[in-house]
């Protein structure tokens, strides 16, 4: 059913690839229209759902240029996303590689293309891996909950990644880096620019990689071979008052992995997304603006041995809508009013049902002000109404003013919250080997009175009354306080304080035995939790050449119910796992899983005569611990920790001619790895590449 | 170190107060505080590569007033097969090879240190039966939590103290510290070999004394 359709759609993009060239070609000729709008600050989209400027957003933002992403040989947005401060990239065990930020995990920070979100989080992740950078513009990251714009999954962060437009007369850009472990990486752009502001940008990547093995002793890889492609087109115009955008993204990955001497397998991706947007212009103060987009993301994989085929797949789709009104009052005030509505599915192998099913509305809004030159705000709630459970409402607050001289204050207090996943719903999976079973929250009752009806259940631990009621979202309260001191035009510091209250996380426990002495388990909204900190930038540019920047997050991210009952005597641990038991001591709590407390980072880039530009970047992250290695459950002193450690990053560029660049670069270049603990991490890469712009 | 003074200190107080209270009675045993290393408890069936077959294999039994396994059919007190543990007293699960139980055992998991645990509530004691083992099964719910990937061990619960009741009604309690041979600080699931039993126990000797 499925694959049909994915197949049709398909089709509909050839279509719609055709259709964007004939009505382009139709028309084409080539426009010089010099547009040198070259504004001194920066715009951002992300944090208003328009084009605003940075500088004065009230709200923790980051931009990524372009020009940082070129000049570090970034290839996928993992690579430029993990030196920024503030944001952690951490592996999965999936081999997926997710982002953190304020100690949040890749579940709760939406990852967006032209606004628009990615899907396919088969194990909560979304693995940046899997998006190529070299057609971008620039990153967008707001810090902290933006449910109030984004609705679910925006709780901790959102990550907008703005693709680049034609800007000139250019014809041909072309990209080729070749790197350690047999890494070929290829991108491809072009674009023209027609009349009445069309424009046409395709852009294409190719991307294959021997992968590594960090740890020889084992007969399998850390990472095996795989190979993908990117495919992405997009076509513009303006015509009197009326805006058009449309794109189109492909992109599919194959991988042939080996579990052990007798597991092999073949894992095959296929993503694809399509937005169009279309913007009217009703009067000189109010535009009217309407996006549909579909996505989907299918993976297929095959596991086969000697005695056991087996077949895993993932296949998701979502249609989005939306309709935008937005009203400039002049004086800089803008008020905008959406409505959205979001239906996506869900196929799946370890569920209950076949096929899952979910459909959801939204209202938001959002009023921007400026009290002063050097006061503004932000106030905005978004109200999300689902069938499956209670209904959430999101507001924000945030302002930023002047308190003195060169010194801005910033702070933003939201709601955000993540609707349960398919997964804690509808889950119905045995391990085959071990012999337990999890279980989605609405499916509890028909699982167990199936496995009573075969004999399987010893007993029930949990009344089944407790699924009749509905599992919450996850709700958090996101509160960031930042200053911006800038003493000279050289210099800016950048200081935010954030804390993030966390309520009704879901977590699985035990709620029947089996008579195999293993367990059933299911989903709850369970624990409370927080993550707070301290983020600090500290920016240095004492010429056009020269920028130094160092950067520090200090994080600490517990749960509140593993707080209380260390502080009321009913936790224990063991000094190793093999040693008596002690009551634990507050101070023994490190917290929860896989954060560092400090993170630091030195970037410096120089730009000497000759078109030359060198760089130097470095990140350090103090201990952190991936799981228990003493029986309580949860991360103390006396557990297992993987050791803090540098990753140093160089790299030159030099401008031959106008049109030609040459790269070279080494990333990790103290060879540092752990292959147990951090399977991100291949040793030193050693890379060239060169960048031909016809 | 602090608790072997705590059980010397215990011992001494017992011993001290059963003396200065009645001179004529006979002198209360001594409580007797030890440690098994390696009790292997193999098991065949379960998991392990393939679909799980049903458990089987004999239960590895021990007796707290020998201090040691024993081979008896009736004098043990409890009995161990994998992760399994068993008491002389109740109604058998109904397993492959599970032995009949023909004493009065019971028991019961409480929360806290081994010296900490000094008193039974004999009210919690419970005996095996057709719906479960007296010390529950399963990660999280008896004495050990399994970790799952990457590490796949068993690691004995901090603050898991098993209370016995035995098969001719005394009372012991036991930490259990390993589930790999020779207990290792750090096992690792590739090289440890399971099954293997290390753990600290105490036993009260004396009939119907319910402290330590």
């Amino acid at each position: 059913m499925n694959l049909n359709f994915n197949h049709i759609s398909i089709n509909c993009y050839n279509l719609l690839i055709i259709l964007f060239f004939s009505t382009f070609f139709c028309s084409a000729q080539v426009y010089n229209d010099s547009i040198s709008t070259k504004s001194l600050d920066e715009v951002v989209v992300t944090g208003t759902k328009t084009k605003r400027q940075l500088s004065s957003l009230p709200l923790p933002a980051k931009l990524i240029s372009k020009n940082e992403i070129d000049e570090i040989n970034s290839s996928r947005l993992k690579d430029i996303l993990d030196q920024q401060t503030g944001i952690m990239i951490v592996p999965d065990f999936g081999g997926g590689e997710g982002i953190q930020i304020q100690g949040l995990d890749s579940e709760y920070i939406l990852i967006l293309i032209d606004g628009l979100p990615l899907i396919g989080r088969q194990s909560g992740t979304l693995d940046l891996n899997r998006i190529a950078i070299a057609n971008i513009e620039q990153i967008e990251v707001i810090k902290g909950s933006s449910s109030s714009l984004y609705g679910s999954e925006a709780l901790g962060g959102v990550v907008n990644i703005i693709s680049s437009e034609i800007k000139d007369t250019l014809l041909l850009n072309i990209d080729y880096k070749l790197a350690s472990y047999n890494t070929n990486d290829i991108n491809v752009s072009t674009g023209v620019i027609g009349k009445n502001g069309k424009k046409l940008n395709i852009f294409f990547n190719s991307y294959a990689s021997d992968g590594y093995d960090l740890d020889k002793t084992d007969n399998i890889n850390t990472i095996d071979p795989y190979n993908n492609y990117t495919g992405f087109v997009k076509y513009s115009f303006l015509k009197n008052n009326l805006s058009f955008f449309s794109s189109a993204r492909i992109f599919d990955e194959k991988q042939s992995f080996k579990i052990n001497e007798n597991y092999f397998g073949d894992n095959n991706t296929l993503e694809w997304n399509s937005n169009s947007k279309i913007g009217l212009k009703i009067s000189e103060n109010f535009n009217i603006e309407s996006d549909i987009y579909f996505t989907s993301y299918n993976s297929e994989e095959n596991i086969s041995s000697a005695k056991i085929e087996e077949e895993n797949y993932f296949d998701q789709f979502l249609i989005k809508s939306e309709v935008r009104g937005i009203n400039d009052f002049g004086s800089r005030d803008k008020l905008i009013i959406g409505l959205g509505y979001i239906d996506e599915s869900l196929r799946r192998n370890d569920f209950y049902k076949n096929k899952i099913k979910q459909s959801s509305f939204n209202i938001f809004t959002q009023l921007e002000g400026f009290l002063s030159n050097n006061t503004n705000y932000i106030i905005g709630a978004r109200y999300d109404n689902y069938s499956n459970y209670k209904s959430q409402i999101s507001p924000r607050i945030a302002f930023r003013t002047k308190i003195f001289q060169n010194i801005f204050l910033k702070s933003s207090i939201g709601k955000g919250f993540k609707a349960p996943d398919f997964r804690q719903l509808y889950f119905n999976f045995s391990n085959s080997t071990v012999g337990y079973s999890v279980v989605g929250h609405n499916v509890v009752n028909e699982v167990i009175s199936e496995l009573t009806e075969s004999n399987q259940i010893a007993n029930l631990i949990v009344s089944l009354d407790e699924f009749n009621n509905q599992l919450k979202p996850e709700t958090s309260l996101s509160f960031n306080l930042g200053l911006n001191y800038t003493p000279l035009n050289e210099l800016k510091l950048e200081i935010n304080l954030f804390r993030n209250d966390i309520n009704n996380l879901i977590d699985y426990r035990v709620i029947a035995n089996k008579i195999n002495g293993q367990n059933v388990f299911s989903y709850f909204n369970l624990n409370k939790v927080y993550t707070q900190g301290i983020e600090s930038t500290f920016n240095y540019k004492p010429n056009k050449k020269i920028n130094f920047i160092i950067g520090y997050q200090f994080l600490e991210a517990k749960d509140k119910d593993v707080n209380d009952s260390i502080k009321n005597g009913e936790v224990f641990a063991r000094e190793s796992s093999n040693s008596p038991s002690f009551i634990m001591q507050s101070d023994d709590y490190f917290g929860l899983y896989n954060r560092s407390k400090h993170t630091f980072n030195f970037k410096i880039f120089i730009e000497t005569k000759n078109n030359l530009k060198l760089n130097f970047r470095s990140k350090y992250r103090t201990k952190y611990g991936l799981f228990d290695s003493n029986g309580n459950d949860f991360l103390d002193a006396y557990d297992e920790f993987v050791k803090g450690y540098f990753d140093i990053d160089i790299a030159g560029s030099k401008k031959i001619n106008k049109s030609l660049t040459i790269n070279i670069g080494i990333d990790n270049i103290l060879d540092y790895t752990d292959p147990s603990n951090i399977t991100n991490l291949p040793g030193r890469i050693v890379y060239g590449k060169f960048n031909l712009k016809l | 170190m602090k608790t072997k003074s705590i059980y010397k200190l215990l011992i001494l107080m017992l011993i001290f107060s059963s003396c200065s209270k009645d001179d004529d009675t006979i002198t209360l045993l001594d409580v007797v505080s030890n440690q098994v290393t390696n009790l292997h408890a193999p098991q065949q069936g379960g998991s392990g590569g393939g679909p799980p077959t049903p458990i089987s294999g004999e239960f590895t039994k021990f007796d707290f007033s020998l201090g040691s396994v024993t081979i008896s059919e009736t004098d043990w007190d409890i009995g161990f097969r994998g992760t399994s543990i068993i008491v002389n007293g109740g109604v058998s699960l109904g397993t492959v090879d599970e032995p009949s139980r023909t004493g009065n055992a019971a028991a019961y998991v409480a929360s806290g240190t081994l010296a900490s645990v000094m008193q039974v509530d004999t009210n919690l004691l419970v005996q095996d039966s057709s719906n479960g083992y007296a010390i529950a099964t399963g990660s999280g719910s008896g004495w050990y939590t399994y970790s799952g990937p990457p590490t796949y061990l068993i690691t004995p619960t901090p603050g898991k103290i098993l209370v016995f009741k035995t098969a001719d009604g005394k009372y012991a309690k036991v930490e259990i510290l390993s589930y790999y041979k020779d207990s290792p600080p750090t096992p690792d699931y590739r090289f440890s070999e399971g099954r293997y039993f290390t753990f600290n126990y105490v036993y009260q000797p004396n009939e119907g004394v319910t402290n330590f």
